[in-house]
């Protein structure tokens, strides 16, 4: 559970994001804006209402929802994941697949890399992507991006 | 009766096969833990458009009822639940399994799943036709309320907290709104080259649901969740039948709460579940047993749990409103294959519709033949490693997103739609009022655009929106759903409030 600082942040953060839209939806002062503009009022006022109940006081702390984010474990996936937006139309979706796949399986293994276990891995890789190929682009015509392998 | 007219069609060779494939791949999807039946249907619908409607439609219903069942297995294996939907199983299932009776656990599952899904469906079809005639006389103002009704009920009902819900309903409206205006042809909120076509519902479901998902499946496999808990005994299926059929109390209260929780808009299986076991242990004789491997837990959860997914498509097909997160993401893949829910499917599309419902109604016979024998080979599919399987997801989400168009604009959006909804996750804000405003939105928008322009040519916009038997019915029902789960949320902070010892932290003055 979060401490009642880091709610308060979370209430103002959303806060924020919600006078960000509003701000988006009056900027443009052209007419089919209002429904937006609508939307934006409403998540603006509702923020209004977290951060003002976030600072009530001598209210306990009810954000049992809330939890840390454990970036200690999870910024090599957000690596992974940008690094296949990044390089899948010039390598190809297999070759990339096959990467992102093989790098996720190793890195997150509970065991300790070795030589056994990224073999193990490449083959299950290998076995996955062969079928999703064999199904869907040899069986069905499904297009992927295309880039100088496959 | 119509269903009878299309039933052969339900049994033609190519849908059986779906029918067959899609149980036995739901049940599975549905025993592996991480993969609920939300992200099993979202991962599902781009490769529906291979397909004609009816069987595109039948692949979803039949995924949506086997992942349900499925996620028990876990639940009862592992105590960890395959989806919200099983938290209840999980209670009296897991110490069955403990004490070598996961066999006997896993039979209850499915042939309550079995009776209890076939109540929900038979409800499905009986109440849907009617629901939907009654929705006949509705114009662009009904209309318009009824997509904030839909928001509003899951909002208050989906989420931890009702603020959150509803912000998370509002800020998928806005970004439903990002692209065209329906009306005025506006070009809106187009930051960059990628927001040209707007953010469509794949890229939004497969995102919002899958992405999250994998962010938490690499998170337990660093910290190596898991492990055989389970031991499995030879019993003859014949001695669980007779014993399950006999339990009338258990599967009378678990087919009524399900049925009453799926017609509720946004209520959710999870809610079916816990209220018929909690209902069903105040009338036992036997209470004390509850939570330590009763029988009757197991029955009275997982009948409920199934007779939720029928129940819950009711609001679904005849009004627009999904009645679970789930059905949220099948009424995704309606719209895209060109279904309106309301009257029309009944009569323009009468076969894709009865077809449905007839599959679905079959598709819970399957699922009990097919989940009593696959039961025995789960243990399996559960020692899949959770590294494995969040590479999958992961690549799955890319494959499906890219498909629909072709773009990779698609893809860029699915992803940082699902980086942002696991970050907002970890604040308390769920991703079914995102998606169902991501859907409702341009509905509302749609219709309040239409309504306005009939409002000036009649009496005014106000008198138009605000007056009329369905509008203020519908008013009051938005009203009183926020109103009750704020309600519920006061009852629950008064209660934490008066335990907080420890588990809260008082505000320095």
């Amino acid at each position: 559970m979060m401490s009642h600082r880091k709610h308060r942040f979370t209430a103002l953060a959303t806060l924020l994001m919600a006078m960000g839209l509003a701000a988006a939806s009056f900027m443009p002062n052209l007419p089919g804006y209002e429904f937006p503009q609508m939307t934006a009022l409403v998540a603006v006022g509702i923020a209004a209402i977290m951060v003002l109940l976030a600072w009530v006081p001598k209210q306990p702390v009810t954000a049992a929802d809330e939890e840390p984010i454990p970036w200690g474990g999870i910024w090599p996936l957000i690596l992974i994941l940008a690094g296949f937006l990044w390089v899948m139309e010039w390598l190809g979706f297999f070759a990339t697949s096959y990467i992102a796949f093989f790098l996720i399986i190793l890195i997150y293994s509970p065991q300790r890399i070795s030589l056994r276990g990224a073999i193990k891995g490449a083959v299950i890789t290998g076995l996955f992507l062969g079928v999703l190929y064999l199904i869907f682009v040899a069986l069905l015509r499904v297009q992927v991006p295309q880039g100088i392998l496959i | 009766m119509e269903l009878f007219q299309y039933l052969p069609e339900v049994l033609s060779g190519w849908n059986l096969v779906i029918l067959i494939v899609g149980t036995v791949v739901g049940l599975l999807l549905g025993a592996t833990p991480g993969l609920s039946p939300t992200m099993a249907v979202a991962l599902l619908i781009p490769f529906t458009f291979q397909m004609d409607t009816s069987s595109g439609l039948i692949l979803l219903g039949v995924i949506y009822t086997a992942t349900v069942a499925g996620g028990a297995v876990t639940a009862i294996l592992v105590n960890i639940p395959g989806s919200p939907a099983n938290i209840a199983t999980m209670l009296d299932g897991h110490p069955m399994a403990k004490s070598g009776r996961a066999t006997e656990a896993l039979h209850y599952c499915f042939i309550s799943s079995g009776i209890g899904g076939v109540i929900g469906v038979l409800v499905l079809i009986f109440f849907t036709p009617l629901l939907a005639d009654f929705a006949l006389g509705f114009g662009p103002s009904e209309l318009f309320w009824i997509a904030i009704l839909g928001i509003t009920v899951i909002g208050s009902l989906g989420g931890t907290t009702v603020l959150k819900g509803l912000l998370a309903g509002a800020v998928g409206i806005w970004i439903s709104l990002i692209g065209f205006n329906p009306v005025a042809g506006t070009e809106r909120f187009m930051f960059t080259d990628h927001l040209q076509g707007g953010v469509t519902i794949i890229p939004a479901l497969i995102g919002l649901f899958a992405i999250p998902q994998v962010f938490q499946m690499v998170e337990d496999a660093r910290r190596g969740r898991g492990g055989k808990t389970f031991g499995m005994e030879h019993r003859p299926l014949w001695a669980s039948i007779v014993y399950n059929l006999s339990r009338v109390r258990a599967l009378g209260i678990g087919s009524v709460v399900g049925v009453l929780v799926g017609l509720i808009p946004g209520a959710g299986g999870q809610i079916a579940g816990l209220i018929a076991y909690d209902q069903n242990k105040k009338f036992s004789r036997n209470p004390e047993a509850y939570g330590k491997g009763e029988p009757d837990g197991v029955i009275a959860s997982e009948t409920s749990n199934s007779s939720m997914v029928g129940a819950s498509l009711v609001p679904m097909l005849s009004l627009g409103i999904p009645g679970s997160p789930t059905a949220a993401v099948l009424l995704g893949g309606l719209l895209i294959q060109g279904l309106f829910p309301g009257p029309d499917l009944f009569t323009q599309h009468a076969s894709v519709a009865w077809t449905f419902m007839g599959a679905l109604l079959v598709s819970q016979v399957l699922m009990m033949v097919f989940g009593l024998y696959i039961s025995r080979f789960s243990r399996y599919v559960i020692q899949i490693p959770k590294q494995h399987m969040a590479a999958a997801v992961a690549i799955l989400a890319v494959f499906g997103t890219y498909s629909v168009q072709n773009s990779t604009s698609d893809v860029i959006i699915m992803m940082t739609m699902g980086c942002a909804m696991y970050f907002a996750m970890r604040f308390g804000f769920g991703p079914g009022p995102v998606v169902l405003g991501i859907i409702l939105g341009p509905i509302a928008e749609t219709n309040l655009l239409q309504g306005q322009m009939l409002g000036q040519a009649m009496d005014g916009t106000f008198q138009y929106f605000f007056t009329g038997g369905v509008n203020l019915l519908l008013i009051f029902l938005c009203v009183l759903s926020i109103g009750y789960s704020v309600a519920a949320e006061f009852k629950v902070r008064a209660r934490q409030r008066r335990q907080s010892t420890g588990r809260t932290v008082e505000v320095e003055s």
